[in-house]
């Protein structure tokens, strides 16, 4: 029992993880429809500007990561901004290699400009906790409470935002039928950009909580990249609380499959499971099912 | 007639004497090649590789180069994909047409081109990778240098049972080949010298994994004496910052490309008080040690050395050694031939090397590095805590 539980702990950990970064793909492709291959490449970039910051500048660490999580949004703006609107009138594909061509850049920035060493990043908060319970005892690191709450923070933020504010609305209606709310008066170009921008921050933030073990280096988000599409396409791709689900589900999974069957296999049977999962169900376990007209 | 005759012969003469030459070996210098992953992931170890080589060559060339030749390396990116390193490996033997390939990097490569490389006799001097396969069976022109897994594997049990003095120990290792090996070697010495139930827990981990809570919460529960930690940079410095976390006070002892600044760098406190093996010979007031970092200063200015930096400049120590012994006028036979009179040789920083004659059966003669010592991390550096270890 203890050891069931300390295993949903780590794997509800893991998931938070998955699930924020899961949520920001979702939330970039349901507002401007285009899947953003370079979205742990964003998160990368921004990370090594909070290091920038807090190494080479002798910032505070929560100002470091303050000025991250800013610059992550203006990353995100800047490039719907000036480089996929540009293309926008092409096509979703042309955007799509367009992301690819970013992930290329970012990497090869990030590589020229602080080299291919790791870099280590320390945790927001340190120390750990012991849970006694009748059959052992739970540790829990604090930084790992903190995952938790910052990404239930964030999930409840945009759940209030989405539904109860204007702008929520409006990011909502444009997601739905572009074309509808232009004329509607909304200013349709605006909501692409802030959907950018409060996606590519949460890939920022995701950094900031994976960095300290992960270390700081190029390709430091691409398995958490590749585990958030997956939790995405698990939870249904066009669904916000199917990401939330998705990424929770698939960090728990993959835990289980570690503790209990094989480490070496659990990658590969966690896959599997989400494999049968999309052959009965195609949408994704919360997401629409796509309708068109003949 | 007679000028087609003579014609016809001058150009059998030519093309003879063509084929004849040796490849890569021209009047003025020896062309190698090298494979290395220069971008990617692992470029961090696949660039101070090179940098060891290069530093070390370009001091063999500003003396004079070997017999008058200078020695020009050329270095190929494989990304550490052994789909890559074929293509680039069958290039460099056939397009550019070089000497010898020396120090490539990698076990998934080394394994893909060493019996191509061995096929064609091209000598392979230095395998960057642990794998025992390099060394056993023998292959004629593949010379390893660094000790393989097998034999780490069995100097980690002896050194934690016998000097640690440890009653329950545990192995972490890399799910993949290299880490297996490492397993297998612990625990058939383990068994063979009477501890048959010491290793309390075998926790393999993916090559890419971040986070070890599980194996560590494991460890604390076992209540293990030592592990041998069989993974390197960056999984190492994350496994002891998480330890450390937890609070695992188990003795551990890191595989031997762990005794690095970087390590420390990345773990910080946490390091102090890890162990780990080594092979080259590093120490601080050995002379030629200190000749090591003067020529590897006089190309990178400033710079330390590290392992990876290290063990290129074995690489390009042994070849060069290779090459003199090989005489005035180098062929790849007598190249092979020549690293066969290796007999305890040592280099600047290269520990004892010992090559025979080419027999299939006798798995010695293409193993280079038997023995190893420890180290450990003291007041943030590396120190030497124990002396060689040999196996019987």
């Amino acid at each position: 029992m203890t050891m069931f539980l300390q295993q949903l702990i780590l794997g509800l950990r893991g998931g938070s993880l998955i699930a924020l970064v899961a949520l920001g793909i979702v939330m970039i492709f349901k507002t401007t429809g285009v899947v953003n291959f370079a979205y742990g490449y964003m998160g990368m970039f921004s990370i090594y500007i909070a290091y920038t910051f807090l190494n080479t500048v002798g910032a505070p660490l929560w100002l470091s990561v303050t000025i991250c999580i800013a610059f992550a949004f203006a990353l995100g703006a800047a490039a719907e901004r000036g480089l996929l609107r540009q293309v926008r009138h092409l096509s979703k594909g042309a955007m799509l290699i367009l992301t690819l061509g970013m992930l290329m850049i970012f990497e090869g920035l990030a590589l020229q400009i602080w080299k291919q060493d790791y870099r280590s990043f320390p945790n927001l908060v340190s120390g750990v906790r012991m849970i006694t319970i009748d059959t052992g005892r739970l540790v829990i690191r604090n930084q790992d409470i903190l995952i938790f709450i910052v990404a239930a923070a964030i999930m409840a933020g945009l759940f209030i935002y989405f539904k109860y504010t204007k702008t929520g609305l409006a990011i909502r209606a444009t997601a739905q039928n572009e074309n509808a709310a232009k004329l509607m008066g909304i200013k349709v170009g605006v909501i692409f950009a802030l959907s950018w921008g409060v996606g590519v921050s949460l890939g920022a933030v995701s950094a900031v909580l994976a960095a300290p073990r992960t270390f700081i280096h190029p390709n430091m988000m691409l398995p958490l990249q590749i585990r958030g599409l997956t939790g995405a396409v698990l939870g249904g791709f066009d669904s916000l609380p199917g990401a939330v689900v998705g990424g929770i589900l698939l960090g728990v999974i993959e835990q289980f499959m570690g503790a209990y069957i094989s480490e070496e296999l659990k990658m590969a049977l966690s896959l599997l499971i989400i494999l049968v999962v999309l052959l009965v169900k195609p949408s994704g376990l919360m997401g629409s099912k796509a309708i068109e007209r003949v | 007639m007679k000028r087609v005759l003579v014609f016809l012969v001058m150009a059998i003469i030519a093309i003879g004497s063509f084929a004849f030459a040796e490849d890569g070996i021209y009047e003025d210098r020896v062309v190698i090649g090298s494979f290395q992953a220069l971008s990617g992931p692992v470029a961090p170890i696949g660039v101070s590789m090179r940098k060891g080589m290069d530093a070390y060559f370009n001091w063999v060339n500003a003396n004079g180069g070997v017999y008058g030749r200078k020695i020009d390396l050329i270095v190929v990116d494989d990304q550490f994909t052994p789909s890559r390193t074929v293509v680039e490996v069958r290039r460099l033997v056939e397009q550019d047409r070089v000497f010898s390939i020396v120090g490539g990097l990698g076990t998934p490569g080394i394994l893909a081109v060493m019996d191509y490389l061995n096929d064609r006799g091209v000598p392979f001097v230095y395998q960057g990778g642990g794998s025992s396969l390099f060394a056993i069976p023998p292959k004629e022109y593949v010379f390893t240098v660094q000790p393989h897994y097998t034999t780490e594997g069995q100097i980690a049990a002896k050194y934690m049972m016998e000097t640690l003095g440890a009653k329950r120990v545990a192995i972490v290792y890399r799910a993949d080949d290299a880490g297996r090996e490492g397993l297998n070697a612990m625990s058939k010495w383990l068994v063979d010298n009477g501890y048959p139930a010491a290793l309390v827990a075998k926790l393999p981990v993916d090559p890419s994994k971040v986070t070890f809570d599980s194996e560590i919460l494991k460890l604390l529960e076992l209540g293990v004496d030592a592990v041998y930690l069989l993974m390197w940079i960056p999984q190492s410095p994350n496994f002891l910052l998480q330890a450390q976390e937890y609070g695992l006070d188990a003795t551990l002892v890191g595989s031997y490309a762990n005794p690095d600044i970087t390590l420390i760098q990345l773990a910080g406190q946490a390091a102090e008080g890890f162990q780990a093996l080594a092979w080259v010979a590093a120490d601080p007031e050995d002379e030629g040690f200190l000749k090591h970092i003067e020529i590897y200063q006089e190309t990178f200015p400033d710079e330390l050395p590290n392992a990876f930096a290290a063990a290129g400049f074995i690489a390009a120590e042994v070849f060069t050694e290779g090459l003199r012994r090989a005489g005035e006028n180098p062929t790849r036979e007598k190249l092979a031939r020549a690293l066969e009179t290796m007999d305890g040789w040592t280099g600047f920083i290269t520990p004892e090397i010992t090559y025979g004659p080419f027999d299939p059966d006798d798995n010695f003669c293409r193993t280079g590095v038997l023995q190893m010592y420890v180290m450990e991390v003291k007041n943030q550096e590396w120190t030497t805590l124990h002396d060689w270890i040999t196996l019987e």
